[in-house]
C-alpha cells in the first residue's frame, strides 16, 4: 500500500498558510463590521440567542445576517439567492439539495480566458485543486470564452451552528478571493470584468 | 429536540389581531425559544457537540465496521471497495476534517488532458468532491478525490457521521466513474 505522494505534510502547511490569510482578513472584516455598526446603530446589541450555539436548519435569512453582521453589502436575486460583489468578482450563496440542507459559496472570476488556452487553464485549475484546500475551482465553457469558478460547499443535513455557517461564508470568500487573485495575475489574456451591479 | 411540543398548532388566532396581541404572541414565542433553547443546553440536544478530534474519527470507524491503520505520521487510513482514503483532522484547532481517497490504478502521461478534462467536468458538475490529478516522477498519472470541512470548534455526532459518510460515499462514485470511464485493459482481458 503506498501513501498518496506529497500528500499530507503539503497540505497541512497550505492549510496553515490559507488559514493564517483566512485570519487576516477575517480581522480586517471584523473591524469593517465594528465600524459599520458603531456609524449605523449606536443602541446596545441584540442579546444573544441561546440557540446559536447548537445547529439549526440552513435558511437564506441566516446566510443574509451573517453578510450583514460583517457589514457586506448583497442582493436577493430573481431566484431568491443571496448574492454580492467582492473584489469585483460575483458571488452567490446557495441553499443546495431536497431539503436546502447544503451551503455552496459560489464565486465567478470577472474574467474570460480565450478557449484556445483551455489545457493550460485546465493545468492551472489541477494545480489550485491539488496544492490548496479549498476551494473546489474549475472552468466552464461560456459564450466565446472560458469562466473560471471556484465553490466551498458544506453538508449540513444536521443543521449548523452560527460558528459553523460564518466559517463557512469565510471560507468560500477568502480562498476564492485568493484563487481570483491568482488566476488575475497569470492570465494576460483575461478580458476586462464584465458588470459588476 | 422539542419541549413544547407543537407550537405551530396552539398558536391559532383570530384573523383580526391587536397590535399589542400581536407583540404579546410574539414576545410568548420568543420566551418559548430562550427557554427552550436553555432547557436544550441543560439536557443536551439531539446532537452532542464536542471538539472534532483523531479519536472520534477512528471511534466512527470502529463503529462502522470498517478496518484502519495509523501511518508512521500518526495520520488515519483504510481501504474503502478497494480504494485508499485518509481521514485527516487538520488546523490549528483540529477544526478542519478532510476526507482523502486515491484511485487504484495509475495513468500514463498520455492521458493526462483526457483525464484533466474528466476531472473539470466531474468539479464542474458535482458539489463533491474536489477531484485532480498528481504527476509522479517516473510519469504516471494518480487521481485523488478530497471532501474538506470547517467543522468549526465544536461539532455533532451526527454532524461528523454525515462528513465522514460524504467524503466516503461521493469520492467512491467519482472513482466508479474512472472505473467506467478508463477501462482496465488487464481486468478486460481477463
Amino acid at each position: 500500500m503506498t501513501a498518496p505522494d506529497r500528500g499530507v505534510g503539503a497540505a497541512r502547511r497550505v492549510l496553515l498558510g490559507a488559514r493564517r490569510a483566512a485570519g487576516l482578513v477575517g480581522r480586517a472584516v471584523q473591524d469593517a463590521g465594528a465600524r459599520v455598526a458603531a456609524r449605523s446603530e449606536g443602541g446596545p446589541a441584540r442579546p444573544g440567542r441561546v440557540s446559536a450555539h447548537r445547529p439549526r436548519p440552513l435558511s437564506s435569512a441566516r446566510v443574509a445576517d451573517d453578510l450583514s453582521r460583517r457589514g457586506y453589502r448583497f442582493r436577493t436575486d430573481d431566484d431568491g439567492d443571496v448574492t454580492g460583489t467582492w473584489d469585483g468578482n460575483r458571488f452567490w450563496f446557495l441553499l443546495l439539495g431536497d431539503h436546502d440542507e447544503i451551503l455552496q459559496v459560489r464565486g465567478r472570476w470577472a474574467g474570460t480566458v480565450p478557449p484556445d488556452s483551455r489545457l493550460a487553464v485546465l493545468q492551472a485549475v489541477n494545480d489550485w485543486n491539488r496544492e490548496r484546500v479549498w476551494p473546489k475551482v474549475y472552468a466552464r465553457r461560456e459564450g466565446d470564452g472560458l469562466a473560471l469558478y471556484a465553490e466551498v460547499s458544506v453538508d449540513f443535513e444536521h443543521g449548523a451552528t452560527d460558528e459553523q455557517l460564518a466559517a463557512t461564508v469565510s471560507c468560500g470568500l477568502v480562498t476564492s478571493s485568493q484563487f481570483f487573485s491568482t488566476v488575475g495575475t497569470m492570465a494576460p489574456g483575461g478580458t476586462e470584468p464584465d458588470d459588476l451591479s | 429536540m422539542r419541549f413544547f411540543g407543537s407550537r405551530r398548532a396552539s398558536r391559532i388566532r383570530p384573523t383580526s389581531v391587536g397590535r399589542d396581541e400581536l407583540a404579546g404572541a410574539r414576545h410568548d414565542d420568543e420566551l418559548h425559544d430562550r427557554v427552550e433553547g436553555l432547557l436544550t443546553e441543560q439536557v443536551g440536544t439531539d446532537d452532542v457537540l464536542a471538539p472534532l478530534s483523531r479519536d472520534r474519527v477512528t471511534d466512527w470507524l470502529e463503529r462502522s465496521g470498517f478496518s484502519y491503520f495509523i501511518d508512521s505520521d500518526g495520520d488515519v487510513g483504510g481501504l474503502w471497495h478497494g480504494w485508499l482514503f485518509y481521514f485527516l483532522v487538520l488546523g490549528e484547532r483540529s477544526e478542519v476534517l478532510q476526507v482523502r481517497g486515491q484511485w487504484h490504478r495509475d495513468l500514463s502521461i498520455e492521458r493526462l488532458g483526457e483525464i484533466l478534462e474528466v476531472c473539470n467536468e466531474w468539479n464542474a458538475e458535482r458539489i463533491w468532491p474536489k477531484t485532480y490529478v498528481r504527476v509522479r516522477d517516473d510519469g504516471s498519472v494518480v487521481v485523488c478525490a478530497e471532501v474538506t470541512v470547517d467543522a468549526g470548534s465544536m461539532v455533532g455526532e451526527a454532524q461528523l457521521d454525515q462528513l465522514l459518510q460524504c467524503g466516503l460515499s461521493t469520492g467512491s462514485m467519482f472513482f466508479e466513474h474512472l472505473d467506467t470511464t478508463f477501462r482496465d485493459p488487464l481486468r478486460d482481458a481477463s
